[in-house]
């Protein structure tokens, strides 16, 4: 069994949903506000919650639970990462307590503080100024979908040591008059440094592309507050289902290049630098389970489906674009044949063919 | 009596065995100021350079501004020569280029192309103070700037299109580095070798000095002579 949230509004019974510009619970529909402390003592609503009959699906409903909706007394499939969703029917905010009670609980959550018009504003802007952009994407396409979403993230702070081994020249030219001398000196170079890290994101669901939220970078972890189910009424959010060992790579590999870099950058006074080796440790790792906000935004044109993603803190917005091939290759030619007119020219002029 | 017919039979030896320059044919223009000519011969004697020098001064051209073509048809060798004004205005690379658009006409034992080449490309230099090219070298030039335009024709566009992508994975966690906690722990340089390569300087040997612009400079019978020459 589990537990289905809902935040009712004490003066008209609506579902409270958490406000991005009061920071609030506030009511669609009366207008009323409370405070999310308030919230979760006085109007938080908890109601038993069925998992799904396998006997019914079969071995395609493994892991999926049934929920009511306490508005519409409609069932609701969730797949077993969902946390947070909508009442298909009613369109009512359902929070899945199961899913992020006990060890599944966040530790932190960065609240909203975009709201949804500010992300399709956003959108708009996005296509601005793209000279390759298809003039007819931004009248043609249609936005399908936008949804605030929760995503999980594991957080690591870990201490990391570097050794590292070059081999550096140093060259030194001079003339006699008769002769040029090159001087080469070789040196056997060792640096050892320490970098701490704090807070390293690494999103974790499987179905999210790392590049993606990656993208959306940064995410200001000192907006964070302990996590409390009353920020996801309102969103839709997911459980992890990526194990921390396993996104604990992704965020070694950057870890990695980080202090690599640094200690490159202490080797100076060299006329060439080839790194030999580089050993890197990690120790005293810690890691914690938080979830950010991210409007996802799903468009369609000509078929095709495009992804936009809203860092729902900070408001940075990613999402990849079509190219218009037939402008790209008609301008690559015309700058060609001007480029390579202005080459002919200089050539001609520089072998003494034109009387510039 | 025997000396003397001793003296006539080697005399003709020497010439049935020496190469004696035999003018076939001269032809020779003045335009804008300049001498130009273009000799044929059939045999000579010496360097075909020396030759040419030789003709120059004999015939008073190598006090003027002029500009020779001299081909040794049986020897198959030419031989550019200027001298005065001619050699500022015909530099080496020039002479390179003219030679380039006759060449295919001597090595055709077209003669008369050949010359009527010469005159044209001269009348082009000096009316322009350049040389045209041969059309295969500015078919090659087009088609290499053509090449080169096109593949630097992308170069413009590359930000407009890296501004449709704004979705990349991030390569370091520079952002998530513990302000001013970089420490570095040990740092040592060790010298290991030395070694050094000499590599003596070129030298100069060019008549003409430094800083001159024109062509390659000789000298002979007291005057100086440009110039540029080969086989085909």
């Amino acid at each position: 069994m589990s537990t289905v949230i809902e935040y009712k509004c004490p003066h008209c019974g609506a579902i409270l949903e958490f406000d991005p510009s009061l920071q609030q619970m506030r009511c669609p529909y009366c207008d009323s506000s409370f405070s999310v402390e308030d919230a979760s003592q006085d109007v938080k609503i908890e109601s038993e919650a069925a998992e799904l009959d396998n006997e019914q699906f079969g071995s395609e409903g493994e892991g999926f639970g049934l929920y009511n909706c306490s508005s519409c007394g409609a069932e609701i499939i969730a797949d077993e990462t969902t946390a947070a969703t909508h009442c298909p029917y009613c369109s009512s905010p359902v929070i899945l307590t199961g899913r992020i009670a006990d060890e599944l609980k966040p530790d932190l959550i960065i609240p909203f503080e975009v709201s949804r018009e500010e992300a399709k504003l956003a959108l708009k802007k996005h296509f601005k100024d793209k000279k390759l952009l298809p003039k007819v994407f931004t009248d043609e396409n249609h936005l399908d979908e936008i949804k605030g979403v929760y995503l999980p993230f594991w957080l690591f702070d870990t201490e990391a040591s570097c050794d590292a081994r070059y081999k550096t020249t140093k060259i030194n030219t001079w003339t006699d008059g008769r002769n040029n001398y090159t001087e080469t000196k070789e040196y056997a170079v060792d640096r050892s440094g320490t970098l701490g890290f704090d807070n390293i994101p690494v999103d974790a669901l499987k179905n999210v592309e790392n590049d993606l939220t990656e993208s959306l970078e940064v995410f200001d972890i000192s907006k964070a507050v302990p996590f409390n189910t009353a920020y996801l009424s309102g969103y839709f959010a997911n459980r992890f289902d990526d194990k921390m060992e396993d996104c604990f790579r992704r965020a070694k590999e950057r870890i990695v290049n980080s202090i690599t870099s640094s200690v490159d950058s202490t080797v100076t006074g060299y006329s060439s630098v080839n790194r030999l080796s580089c050993n890197v440790r990690l120790y005293n790792t810690r890691s914690h389970y938080a979830m950010f906000p991210v409007w996802i935004l799903n468009t369609s044109w000509r078929g095709q489906h495009y992804l936009f993603a809203m860092n729902g803190e900070s408001g940075k917005f990613v999402g990849n674009l079509p190219l218009d091939k037939g402008r790209y290759w008609l301008k690559r030619i015309i700058y060609g044949l001007i480029i390579a007119a202005v080459i002919f020219i200089v050539w001609s002029f520089f072998s003494g063919r034109l009387p510039l | 009596m025997k000396k003397l017919r001793f003296f006539i039979l080697l005399l003709a030896f020497m010439c049935l065995f020496t190469s004696v320059a035999y003018a076939v044919s001269a032809e020779t223009l003045d335009y804008g100021g300049c001498n130009i000519i273009y000799l044929r011969i059939e045999g000579h004697s010496g360097s075909i350079q020396n030759e040419a020098d030789r003709y120059m001064i004999e015939n008073g051209y190598a006090d003027e501004d002029s500009i020779m073509l001299l081909v040794d048809t049986r020897e198959r060798e030419y031989y550019i020569d200027t001298s005065g004004r001619c050699i500022q205005l015909f530099p080496d690379k020039t002479l390179y280029r003219i030679e380039d658009s006759f060449l295919p006409y001597l090595k055709n034992n077209d003669w008369n192309g050949a010359g009527n080449t010469f005159f044209n490309s001269c009348i082009s230099v000096i009316q322009n103070g350049n040389a045209p090219s041969s059309p295969n070298q500015t078919v090659i030039q087009a088609l290499v700037s053509l090449a080169a335009g096109l593949l630097a024709g992308g170069l413009p566009l590359s930000k407009a299109k890296k501004d449709l992508i704004s979705v990349r994975k991030k390569v370091s966690a520079y952002d998530y580095e513990r302000r001013n906690s970089f420490a570095l722990t040990r740092s040592t340089d060790t010298f290991l070798t030395r070694h050094v390569a000499c590599v003596p300087i070129p030298r100069n040997d060019n008549r003409s000095g430094g800083g001159f612009s024109g062509s390659t400079m000789h000298s002979s019978g007291g005057h100086s002579f440009g110039g540029h020459g080969g086989k085909f």
